[in-house]
């Protein structure tokens, strides 16, 4: 009888568990909400700050006489699946990027990367882009594209494309300036 | 206020929907332009490319970039927007990002005007309302709510109603909550969580066959979706505790047997099984759920619970020998617990359990999560689980770990900052030389003339360090602040002797080459100075170099400015994270002397039932022979 009595305790601790538990696991709120209410405060900050350097890098950097745009944008996306890509710019390398699936589907959505933003001087330039990935029938694929373009005293942009050709089965990679 | 379950995890889906309406209608406004002008203009291109950049970050779940990104693009008027769809993007961007208040102020001009499209409005209110429930602000919500028209999707329009029915629920107008409910569309994940959280008001207020049949319902779900399941198993669980505490053993077992046998409520529905089958005196039926639960991890209470449990049973199917037996072996196990729960107390109190995620937090939730377990994978993780489990404690970690970011972004602009200061000597301004800017140049020439004497006075030899120089000094000062921050390592005193030795090894280069630089840029600064002041100048006429320099004193000012704002706010950084890393710890501590008294005292009931079986058996006469 005495063992039943130990045991009805135990099983009203049991009962009240949860209550325990929930009072000791409520996290501080009113110190929760003081330091949310800071955070918020400094990201906003944080962003304006980011956005005013930004502005500062780009116009001592890369000022618009000498500004180069390279961005890179998919078309449907079936016929090729990006994995990677790697950006030449008169035989160096200026950017490379290994995609995720995220960031694949971002594309595929219609977003546009920007790979790579630089200063480079009047005249004449080679750009080389190779892209690596899956073709189709989910086979390897690498192919490159070369381009050769004109700087002026304007920003250029330049826009990689990877696109669907539907009558061959096969993804086409072009380069165009604006 | 009764708030049972909070759908947090739906929260960033139903946003990214609000994401896709928004973004299909400014995507077809600029389709609806680019018909009318062919061939697309330059302009036109790099303004599709500003918005669509902003979008691969938005896809990619990078709030903060996209935020930038925007606000880059919009001062450079970059983005074919009207004002208040700009706002409504910021809006968003920032609510994406965890900055609700501001996003709340930004929707207020949004939606209080005039809309030229109704859904918009109607999208608008509906953001304006989700910026308030995220906030915590449930009658904001509900304004908002009741402001929202029609030309919502369905999946939202059930969430509009799931907020409506938790205010409700929160100022006790549990009928007018019903009838809400009821006009709710059935088959969405909104409504099977209203249900739930109606169901539980109605059962503490006493309407119990409401309660019980919205209970009930939700614990039989359609939706074989996780989520479902996962509610339906915490329904079936209320349910089965509720008969449980009414000692009804057969409705009880009904709803207790439907919750899974894996998941975060199957070991409270094992011991809960057990005890309905003890109350009608089944005890070899409650064994056979206790038996499987005394064998999971006993750090988690309920199974310390069912090791009593268990030689309580077979004490009175008369096997005192096993229960002896079950009992000598749950002491040895609470007091293996209790040794855990001391080191972990002391692990967590000096800092050293949390240590590697506060060092490096992972970045995306799945990582953090699985982090968090492997943090325990030594045993401390039983302990804190229930914790770690939590949307709040999780929470708690997401806030330190966008400040660790917020830190990280300010410290490397702080090292790209001074190779801009750099940079900009180097800077041909002839492009932004248009006009008369003489009066202003001079103004700026004098600043610099003054920066230089104090640079020589004070022998600031960073002034005039070369680009290198200066880039290879900041990620020294990075490397020591990490190195500070990492505190007594074994390999740290190692590392902090190599790091002086760069240190002085540059700073005797700077001070062995500051006479000479200072003397040259003392020269190049007078003759600048005095070609302003030179008749071709007068007339408006200002050569290049003389732009140059004068025009990198500008960049000078403004990179002096903004490194003292990154570094001021990378203090209020720091600040924050220690703020976090206390409440995170306290946390665990309070958990933790949560598991310490529990242990105790099955401990101590442990020690009493073995020793009654004991007494019991010596008390028996002894037979004679």
């Amino acid at each position: 009888m005495r063992s039943r009595r130990i045991l009805l305790s135990a099983f009203l601790s049991l009962s009240l568990a949860p209550i325990v538990s929930q009072a000791e696991h409520n996290i501080d709120g009113g110190a929760a909400r003081s330091l949310d209410a800071q955070v918020q405060a400094l990201k906003k900050e944080i962003v304006d700050l980011n956005k005013e350097m930004t502005l500062l890098e780009e116009e001592v950097m890369v000022p618009d006489a000498t500004q180069v745009n390279i961005f890179l944008s998919l078309d449907i996306g079936d016929f090729f699946t990006l994995e990677s890509v790697k950006l030449k710019l008169d035989d160096k390398v200026v950017a490379s990027h290994l995609y995720t699936p995220l960031e694949s589907a971002a594309l595929v959505k219609g977003a546009v990367q920007r790979l790579h933003m630089g200063s480079y001087s009047p005249g004449k330039h080679d750009l080389v882009a190779v892209f690596t990935g899956k073709g189709p029938r989910g086979v390897d694929y690498s192919r490159a594209a070369n381009y050769t373009f004109q700087k002026g005293k304007a920003p250029a942009y330049l826009d990689l494309k990877v696109t669907d050709v539907v009558k061959k089965l096969q993804p086409d990679f072009k380069v165009s300036q604006w | 206020m009764v708030v049972v379950h909070s759908k947090a995890s739906s929260h960033s889906s139903s946003l990214w929907r609000f994401w896709l309406l928004t973004i299909a209608f400014i995507a077809s406004m600029v389709s609806a332009d680019a018909k009318e002008s062919e061939p697309v203009p330059t302009a036109k291109l790099v303004q599709s490319a500003a918005y669509k950049t902003i979008l691969f970050d938005l896809y990619t779940k990078d709030y903060f970039s996209a935020l930038v990104k925007f606000d880059v693009a919009s001062s450079r008027d970059q983005l074919a927007m009207t004002p208040r769809e700009k706002d409504q993007f910021r809006a968003g961007l920032l609510m994406s990002y965890g900055v609700h208040d501001e996003a709340r102020k930004l929707l207020r001009g949004v939606v209080g005007g005039p809309s030229s499209v109704p859904a918009m409005k109607s999208m608008g209110w509906y953001y304006a309302a989700k910026a308030a429930y995220r906030a915590r602000d449930l009658e904001g919500t509900w304004v908002a709510a009741n402001e929202i028209k029609d030309g919502l999707p369905p999946d939202l329009a059930a969430e509009v109603v799931y907020w409506k029915v938790e205010y409700l629920i929160a100022i006790g107008r549990y009928d007018d909550a019903t009838r809400v409910f009821a006009k709710m569309l059935k088959g969405t994940e909104w409504h099977a969580y209203a249900m739930f959280n109606l169901g539980v008001a109605q059962l503490r207020t006493g309407q119990l066959k409401e309660g019980l049949s919205n209970l009930v319902a939700v614990g039989r779900p359609v939706d074989n979706s996780s989520n479902m399941l996962a509610l339906a198993d915490k329904a079936n669980l209320t349910v089965g505790y509720y008969y449980l505490r009414e000692r009804k053993a057969a409705p009880s077992i009904e709803a207790l047997t439907r919750v899974r046998l894996i998941g975060p409520f199957s070991n409270k529905a094992l011991l809960g099984l057990g005890w309905a089958h003890s109350f009608e005196r089944r005890y070899a039926e409650a064994l056979v759920p206790w038996t499987e639960l005394r064998k999971r991890n006993s750090t988690d209470v309920t199974v310390q619970e069912s090791m009593l449990a268990t030689p309580y049973a077979y004490a009175q199917v008369s096997a005192p020998a096993q229960a002896v037996k079950f009992y000598e072996e749950a002491l040895g196990r609470y007091i293996a617990v209790q040794t855990l729960i001391e080191n972990s107390t002391e692990a967590t109190d000096q800092g050293v359990f949390f240590a590697p995620l506060f060092e490096a937090p992972p970045f995306d939730d799945v990582t953090l999560s699985r982090r968090l377990q492997e943090q325990g994978a030594d045993g401390h993780i039983g302990l804190v689980s229930e914790l770690f489990g939590q949307e709040d404690f999780q929470s708690l970690f997401r806030s330190y770990r966008d400040v660790w970011r917020l830190k990280s972004n300010l410290d490397e602009w702080i090292v790209r900052l001074d190779i801009l200061l750099s940079g900009s000597k180097r800077v041909d301004p002839s492009q932004k030389s248009g006009g008369d800017r003489r009066a202003s140049l001079v103004t700026h020439g004098r600043q610099l003339k003054d920066k230089y004497n104090k640079a020589v006075t004070s022998r600031d030899t960073l002034v005039f360090a070369e680009p290198k120089e200066v880039t290879r000094y900041g990620r020294l000062a990075l490397l020591q602040q990490r190195l500070d921050h990492l505190g007594a390592e074994p390999q740290s005193e190692q590392f902090a002797q190599r790091l002086r030795i760069q240190k002085g090894l540059l700073q005797w280069d700077l001070n062995a080459t500051f006479d000479p630089r200072a003397r040259k840029t003392g020269t190049q600064l007078g003759d600048a100075l005095a070609k302003l002041a030179s008749p071709s100048a007068k007339n408006g006429t200002v050569t290049t170099t003389t732009s140059a320099v004068l025009s990198s004193v500008e960049s000078l000012e403004r990179y002096g400015v903004m490194k003292s704002r990154a570094a001021a706010l990378s203090d209020r950084c720091a600040v924050l994270l220690r703020g976090y890393q206390k409440l995170i710890q306290e946390d665990a501590l309070a958990e933790l002397n949560t598991k310490r008294r529990f242990a105790t005292a099955y401990l101590a009931q442990a020690r009493y039932g073995a020793a009654q079986i004991y007494d019991e058996a010596n008390s028996k006469p002894v037979p004679k022979k």
